[in-house]
């Protein structure tokens, strides 16, 4: 028989064609237009007349997939792995990826519109942490044991990600802390790259020390989202607001000077770096 | 008679107790689906108060918009209060109701956890990220296209306002695939889908709904940045982007498309009011199919007024959009009978002043229905009511957006109900019935002075968009009534933050069933089933048990 | 520490159908999202005054990459098949063979979209053209990846005969993929 599932996906799929097909008629549809989409004839406003059908389709075919899987009730799930009875779920492991992914999801978008280097770089994250996940995935169904699951992943992925991940943190912050040191002055450039220092410099040591001395965890992801976002969003801003303004440094005569080498060696105030930048 | 077998002393499994430590560490990196449900109604709860602060700014700017300018410029005040009609549905009512449904939904069936909880958690930590790249690029100078389409460089704030908004939505697909796998692979043994309790069975209508819909936005979204960022300005790019960017997406938050952020409601209404009541639902599948019903009449991608041909008939007046609008009253006015109907089976239970719960699933039905019977009156065409300033670039009246201000306003506040009512399943705690009184009812009178005003309003042809300054002379007192409607709303979300942040403070209290509840969640402990839910064969299984109470005594023996 | 896992308890089993539930509503949303951008397309050019020259854009390539993707469905369920059957060199033959089509329909499509000559920003026919067939590039990338996450997972051990629900997921994502092109091609390539 017809499950529920079927009957309530199914009779949406067959109301939005059926809306379509009206719609269809209502908007400037031909005869066979809106029944033969649109093969002769119009088929009236495309937008809402496609929209429809295309969404018809889709839910009839959740509704014939349900109903292949007969709703996926339980009893049916059992019988299908050949078991009385299945538990509806297994124990999952915390894991820091889902995050780490959503914060490579976020690079990618900012990237996508302020900098290909950022967009790739959250793309790498989110190339390992698909990897990662899967990992996680598998290793939580390898055996009965969670302990050994545990264990058998971290010998397969630790080598690989302890790396990668690294790599791709410095990544991430030196191009976008590079955004922050642009957009703010000489000084505060210089201000902001030793505080930041100093802060990696103590989450680093935190981080060390919370091996031997138990260091609460939550503070160090505290200090560590703290300066993701710290990072992430004021890369955004700086991209938006642009670089500060790199003076051209004065060259008299510049055709004469062309190439002296000598010249270039009075630059001590750094502005040929903005130079090379723009 | 539908009944629960006991479940075999033999049989008991061992509980799925939580991880020990909480904090933001655990925040990261949790999988227990009422951690994850938590951060995402902190993240609906922080947008709800953002978006109330909003509005009250926006009230004050349109009441006098010709002098007072709070937002600096024509353009920032259109971002803000386009800010505001989007971040209602996308970052206040969808995660508000995503939270809900992570705890309450997985519990209901009879499942240890949400579907995919992993994925669940990367999506409320993607929402967050992609809703704090939409509102700072917004308060950037971005927005959905620039009004006068060159004030300043604000090409980049705007494109990031679109993959924000992108992100934001493909968060909310990949938690809608979670809850709504939940509902269909994860029930326990015995529940069909014609068992399943309202709440969840509203809650997999809903992401059925927005897993249809939103893709087509998320579409929207692509044509309009690859535009902006590299295209021929044919759909709003072109120097910083124009508002068509906006009139592309605003079918979102406009009916019927905007109802599909209220359908839970009627899931809250249906779970609440039995228990309240303290008797059974009858109809239970009419309830289901009236459900189903709204989700399908809350189908409104196809309703895009931008993609209109030229001399097309307007949207508005097209008979699909009528037949809609008016339909969708059908399915509301069932449920709140239906409402009716059991309160009055069950009215020695309820006496003295209505329970905070109560009162918020049964105003935000009341607000709903304002809603949708507003947006059935728009569309009546004889009657008029839907104004004439369609002809001003094709934008709707003020209708357009009072209709989706009742309808999410009726959504938060039976979201609003919801924490009240599963307070205990949520953290543990009992949320104060009196404050949560006076919060509900803020945002309940609230909502109606503020979305009722707005739909008068468009009535007097005032336009959907700032920038048009209203012309009939009722449309100052009717702003001055809005704005007030946006005040208390703006104290009944203060009220509501406050009664949370006071029952934390407290710790946890309440007990775990602290009203009768009949569904599966009420029987776990600490929200963790100590024993297999029993064979389910329906929908109320928990007060199935409590009718046959005295035959388990007599046949005691046989039982165990 | 060893990794040898003889001895240990097997995992308990667990619900077969939720991934492949969770996949075919996560295919509906790609489905339509593709659908959504193909429509702006249909639309567009059914109100255009101008769309570009019908010779710009050859039909043989795009054929060839409807014919590669109609080959990518039998390997690709060939792959659902051997896997249920344990066979699993078969399987991995056929899930990379389904990926080698998957680099070779990107390769004809790239080779469709330079050979046009278009430019995005160069007219509302032109760009979107480049956004349809972009969004399709984008799809068929989610879903390569998607086989080459699900061959590494049955490198190290996983799925089996009735636990093939990850095979099948992929196969699933892979077929609407292979929807997608079916559709483009008729509305893009062939009626033009």
């Amino acid at each position: 028989m017809f499950t529920t599932g079927f009957k309530f996906f199914f009779g949406i799929g067959v109301a939005l064609v059926t809306a379509a097909v009206l719609y269809g008629y209502t908007t400037g549809g031909n005869w066979v237009g809106p029944i033969s989409w649109g093969w002769k004839e119009g088929v009236g406003e495309h937008i809402g007349y496609g929209v429809l059908m295309f969404l018809g389709l889709a839910a009839m075919g959740i509704a014939c997939t349900l109903i292949f899987f007969r709703d996926a009730d339980p009893a049916d799930q059992a019988d299908y792995v050949g078991v009385e009875d299945i538990e509806p779920t297994m124990p999952v492991t915390g894991s820091f990826w889902p995050v780490i992914g959503a914060f490579g999801a976020g690079t990618m978008a900012v990237g996508l519109v302020l900098n290909t280097a950022i967009f790739i770089t959250g793309l790498v994250i989110v190339s390992l942490v698909a990897v990662e996940w899967m990992m996680d995935a598998w290793a939580d169904r390898a055996t009965g044991d969670p302990e050994a699951n545990r264990a058998l992943r971290n010998r397969i992925m630790a080598p690989i990600e302890i790396p990668a991940l690294g790599g791709a943190i410095i990544a991430v912050g030196v191009l976008a802390s590079s955004r922050i040191l642009l957009n703010a002055s000489k000084l505060g450039a210089v201000v902001i790259a030793g505080v930041v220092a100093v802060i990696i410099l103590a989450i680093g040591a935190m981080a060390a020390n919370s091996i031997e001395f138990k260091i609460n965890r939550n503070l160090i992801s505290g200090l560590a989202v703290v300066l993701g976002v710290a990072i992430l969003g004021g890369g955004v801003w700086a991209t938006v607001e642009g670089e500060r303004e790199f003076h051209e440094h004065e060259v008299h005569g510049s055709d004469s000077h062309e190439g002296d080498e000598s010249h270039e060696g009075e630059d001590t105030d750094g502005e040929h770096d903005g130079e090379a930048e723009e | 008679m539908t009944m629960t077998d006991s479940p075999p002393a033999t049989d008991t499994a061992p509980a799925v107790s939580s991880p020990a430590v909480a904090g933001l560490y655990d925040a990261l990196t949790t999988t227990d689906h009422r951690r994850i449900g938590r951060l995402w109604l902190r993240t609906g709860l922080v947008g709800l108060l953002g978006a109330v602060v909003i509005g009250v700014l926006l009230g004050i700017e349109s009441t006098d918009a010709a002098s007072t300018d709070v937002f600096g410029g024509d353009n920032a005040y259109f971002q803000m209060w386009a800010l505001y009609r989007i971040g209602l549905a996308l970052l206040v009512a969808a995660p508000l109701f995503i939270g809900l449904a992570m705890v309450v939904v997985p519990m209901q069936v009879g499942s240890t956890n949400i579907a995919f909880p992993r994925a669940a958690l990367g999506a409320a930590w993607g929402f967050m990220i992609g809703a704090g790249i939409m509102v700072v690029s917004v308060l950037a100078a971005g927005g959905w296209g620039a009004t006068d389409r060159a004030t300043g460089d604000e090409r980049d704030a705007v494109a990031l306002t679109l993959v924000g908004m992108g992100l934001v939505i493909i968060s909310i697909l990949l938690a809608s695939m979670c809850i709504a796998t939940t509902v269909i692979s994860l029930r326990v043994k015995g529940m069909t889908l014609m068992h399943a309790p309202l709440f969840a069975w509203s809650m997999l209508v809903t992401a059925a709904v927005w897993l249809l819909t939103l893709p087509v936005l998320l579409a929207n979204l692509v044509i309009a940045y690859v535009d902006l960022h590299n295209g021929p300005g044919t759909f709003g790019g072109g120097l910083n982007g124009s508002v068509d960017i906006y009139h592309q997406i605003a079918w979102l938050v406009e009916q019927p498309q905007v109802y599909a952020f209220a359908i839970p409601a009627l899931g809250v209404l249906g779970s609440v009011v039995p228990v309240a009541a303290g008797v059974r639902a009858a109809r239970h599948a009419v309830s289901l199919g009236l459900i189903g019903l709204f989700g399908l009449l809350a189908i409104g991608a196809w309703s895009q007024p931008f993609f209109q041909n030229d001399g097309a008939i307007p949207h508005d007046e097209q008979f699909l959009f009528i037949a809609f609008g008016l339909a969708a009253v059908l399915p509301v006015l069932g449920a709140m009978g239906g409402a009716g109907d059991t309160m009055a089976k069950g009215k020695d239970a309820i006496v003295g002043l209505p329970a905070a719960h109560l009162m918020g699933a049964l105003g935000g039905g009341l607000l709903l229905l304002a809603g949708v019977a507003a947006g059935a009156v728009r569309v009546i065409e004889p009657l008029e009511l839907g104004g004439s300033a369609d002809a001003v670039e094709g934008i709707g009246t003020l209708a357009v957006s009072g209709v989706g201000n009742l309808v999410l306003f009726g959504a938060i506040t039976a979201a609003v109900g919801g924490f009240w009512f599963w307070a205990s399943k949520i953290g543990g705690h009992e949320l104060s019935p009196m404050m949560g009184r006076l919060a509900i009812a803020d945002l309940l009178l609230g909502g109606v002075l503020l979305g009722g005003a707005q739909v008068v309003s468009g009535f007097f042809d005032t336009v959907n968009d700032p920038r048009f300054v209203p012309t009939a002379e009722a449309a100052d007192a009717l702003a001055w009534i809005s704005t007030a409607g946006a005040v208390l709303v703006a104290l009944g979300a203060l009220g509501v933050v406050a009664a949370i942040a006071g029952a934390v403070r407290r710790g946890p209290a309440g007990g775990d069933d602290p009203w009768g509840g009949q569904t599966l969640e009420w029987s776990t402990v600490d929200g963790v089933f100590t024993e297999p839910p029993a064979l389910v064969t329906s929908e109320a299984p928990l007060l199935d048990r409590t009718e046959l109470e005295p035959e388990v005594d007599s046949t005691e023996g046989e039982e165990s | 520490m060893t990794a040898t896992t003889t001895g240990l308890p097997s995992a308990e089993a667990t619900r077969p159908r939720t991934v492949l539930v969770a996949t075919m509503f996560g295919s509906s949303a790609a489905f339509i999202t593709f659908a959504g951008v193909l429509l702006v397309y249909v639309r567009a050019r059914a109100t255009a005054i101008e769309w570009f020259d019908a010779s710009s854009v050859e039909l043989g390539p795009a054929g060839f990459i409807f014919a590669t993707l109609i080959l990518s469905i039998f390997t690709v369920q060939w792959a659902v098949q051997a896997i249920n059957a344990d066979d699993r060199m078969n399987a991995f033959v056929a899930l990379g063979l389904t990926g080698l089509f998957g680099a070779a329909v990107f390769n004809q499509l790239w080779f469709i979209i330079n050979d046009t000559g278009f430019t995005l920003n160069g007219s509302t026919a032109e760009f979107l053209f480049f956004v349809v067939n972009g969004t399709f590039i984008a799809f068929l990338i989610a879903a390569v990846a998607f086989l080459a996450l699900t061959f590494l997972r049955a490198l190290v051990g996983q799925y089996g005969p009735r636990k093939a629900d990850g095979v099948a997921a992929a196969a699933f994502f892979w077929n609407t993929v292979v929807a997608m092109w079916a559709i483009a091609w008729y509305v893009v390539y062939v009626t033009k």
